[in-house]
């Protein structure tokens, strides 16, 4: 049977980056697998390329990770100057500052499921999250956690899914959750982590990524506010 | 990790210490409200400068564009530099001309110049400018931040290899290269604890990025704020009397905040960002930076509204387990009046709170003004072991 823990993620600012680079740096709208799984090897103290990453990168691979989104909040906007940056040509600019605009979901309250059958697993993980070796935090450095990400034991997935929730029906609440099968999911997400990169390195060189399915459903309620007829 | 953490109460009045693009007080939405936000970029700013001037010895670190001269500095206080100095240049300009073709000399006669051991040294933290500046001077193309410490021992490495007379002058270009990245890493930044607190990242080589162990949150105000509109006039001194109107009118914004501010200290990582370093001199360094963290304001329109203000209260805990936790959600709900003294009672109450529900116990927990400053950074201090 499956086991499952679940991660509270909840700060006055988030931000969780997908796919943007240089001056617009966006925040997907949930918290992504490769930026939880990064966290985890923070905890971990497990620098890029040693053996304790690949480790952790494989049980991620093996794990389903579902987020619920239990407040939502809206987009704030940062702005942030940056001198000595590369430019899109590869560059690195010499003088000059550039202007980067950083979004952080504000108001965002999520909790994450990660399921597996490794047991043993989930234990570690929720270990380092509880004691973590270094600093981590709800996807830039200032979003420090104003909650502890580990409230609960390892438990049944059943009963993980059921408390992520906190009380809230599953049609009430927004749900990104991954999916084995295509046809039963809504996008695709390029965020299962295959490799994070060059040691002491934050560019984008050496990161890989493998797509993974995610149903996404939004509860009838905010439909009707999405959607404005 | 074993953590320090500044859970810091601060009122400002009149003020604009941290603006958008469009010149507006930073804001941001907490608990469905608008509240005054200061920006931990700008924060970290603001104490950087008043912890290198604490403790200059510890920030040896320079952020320049002049590496040349700098390095030329430090080669010329090496007692070999008077009599080695032109061998050192024509030993490097013979390794590094093996497979130039001949034809491209007259272009290479213009960068012939960075040949030198204080250009080759300058040039391994980033590309150097091909034209000199006013003064002169070759610039690197970055502002780069290094340690008195890392220059000596590149300097170490590349003596060492131009002195080699065993070596083939092609073995001794690739020597030279590799020798300087690793003295650069192997340094561990004995003289840069802003470096290893504040963090540092090099555009041009990640390999040499440091992982700042200090974390900083944004501050925001614990109720809720509106940015407010000071219209100015600014009169002629010249005008003639017959003549009615200002000179000039505008308006800038501002704003009057109690801000909340959460500082965490990762002692683990700091400790092995600076391995080198006894552990009084990092209690010494601890001690400084918590100063600058309290003492420190951000100088925007210091001039004009002279928001220079102390915190009103400041929890201090040191924990040996667990991950950094700020009490923002101790203000979730707005604060509705007496603001500070609301806020204090409140944060107290979070904090009282998460204890008790998570087990989460600091091993020392100390606040100002229960104690005076002295005292609430030495109790923290001295619990680094």
């Amino acid at each position: 049977m499956k086991q499952a823990i679940i991660l509270h993620l909840s700060a006055p600012l988030q931000s969780w980056g997908a796919d943007s680079r240089f001056e617009h740096r966006t925040s997907g709208s949930a918290p992504s697998k490769s930026a939880i799984c990064g966290m985890v090897c923070a905890a971990c103290g497990a620098a890029k390329q040693s053996p304790e990453e690949s480790l952790i990168i494989q049980g991620f691979s093996a794990a389903k990770m579902t987020s619920y989104t239990l407040s939502t909040g809206s987009i704030l906007i940062d702005y942030h100057t940056v001198q000595g940056f590369r430019r899109a040509t590869g560059k690195i600019e010499k003088d000059g500052t550039a202007q980067t605009y950083r979004h952080y979901w504000q108001g965002c309250k999520y909790t994450v499921v990660l399921e597996s059958d490794n047991r043993a697993f989930l234990e570690e993980v929720r270990q380092a999250l509880l004691n973590p070796c270094w600093g981590i935090w709800l996807g830039r450095k200032n979003c420090i956690p104003c909650e502890p990400i580990i409230q609960e034991e390892v438990m049944s997935a059943g009963d993980a899914h059921e408390c992520a929730r906190g009380g809230i029906d599953s049609d009430s609440v927004e749900i990104y959750a991954e999916v084995d099968d295509f046809s039963a999911g809504t996008d695709t997400w390029y965020d299962q982590p295959r490799a994070f990169g060059q040691p002491d390195s934050s560019g984008p060189d050496g990161r890989f990524y493998a797509p993974r399915r995610i149903y996404h459903a939004v509860p009838l309620k905010e439909k009707e506010q999405y959607f404005q007829f | 990790m074993n953590l320090i953490e500044l859970h810091i109460l601060q009122s400002f009045p009149v003020s604009c210490l941290n603006r958008d693009d469009l010149g507006s007080p930073k804001s941001a939405i907490f608990g469905g409200k608008r509240r005054a936000r200061i920006s931990s970029q700008c924060l970290k700013r603001a104490q950087r400068e008043l912890f290198t001037e604490y403790e200059p010895e510890f920030s040896q670190g320079e952020r320049t564009k002049l590496l040349i001269s700098a390095f030329e500095e430090r080669l010329s206080m090496r007692p070999a530099a008077e009599q080695k100095m032109d061998a050192w240049n024509a030993e490097l300009s013979k390794i590094y001309s093996t497979g130039k073709k001949k034809k491209d000399d007259k272009k290479k006669d213009e960068s012939n110049d960075s040949l030198t051991l204080a250009g080759k040294l300058a040039e391994a933290w980033g590309k150097l400018d091909s034209k000199k500046d006013s003064k002169d001077n070759k610039k690197s193309t970055t502002l780069t931040y290094l340690s008195m410490a890392e220059m000596e021992a590149m300097i170490d490495a590349a003596v060492a290899v131009l002195d080699d007379t065993g070596l083939t002058d092609a073995d001794k270009a690739k020597k030279f290269d590799k020798g300087l990245k690793d003295a650069i890493r192997s340094v561990q930044l004995k003289d840069a604890a802003d470096i290893a607190l504040f963090g540092r990242m090099i555009a041009n080589d990640p390999s040499m990025n440091v992982e700042g162990a200090a974390m900083f949150t944004h501050a925001l105000s614990t109720h809720c704020s509106e940015p407010e509109i000071d219209f100015y006039a600014a009169v002629d001194d010249l005008q003639p009397q017959e003549e009615s109107g200002a000179g000039m009118t505008g308006v800038l914004e501002f704003n009057s905040a109690c801000y909340y501010r959460y500082i965490g200290i990762n002692l683990d990582l700091l400790k092995s960002n600076m391995a080198s370093t006894g552990i009084e001199d990092i209690k010494r360094i601890v001690a400084a930076f918590i100063r600058s963290a309290l003492m420190s304001v951000p100088h925007a329109r210091q001039n004009s509204m002279n928001a220079a203000t102390l915190p009103g209260y400041v929890m201090g805990t040191y924990r040996s387990k667990g991950h950094p936790l700020q009490l923002v959600n101790a203000f979730e709900k707005p604060i509705k009046q007496n603001y500070m003294e609301e806020s204090i009672k409140a944060l107290v109450d979070e904090s009282t709170k998460l204890q008790k529900t998570w087990g989460i116990t600091p091993d020392c927990q100390i606040s100002i003004p229960e104690v005076c400053a002295d005292k609430f950074i030495s109790e923290l201090t001295d619990c680094i072991s």
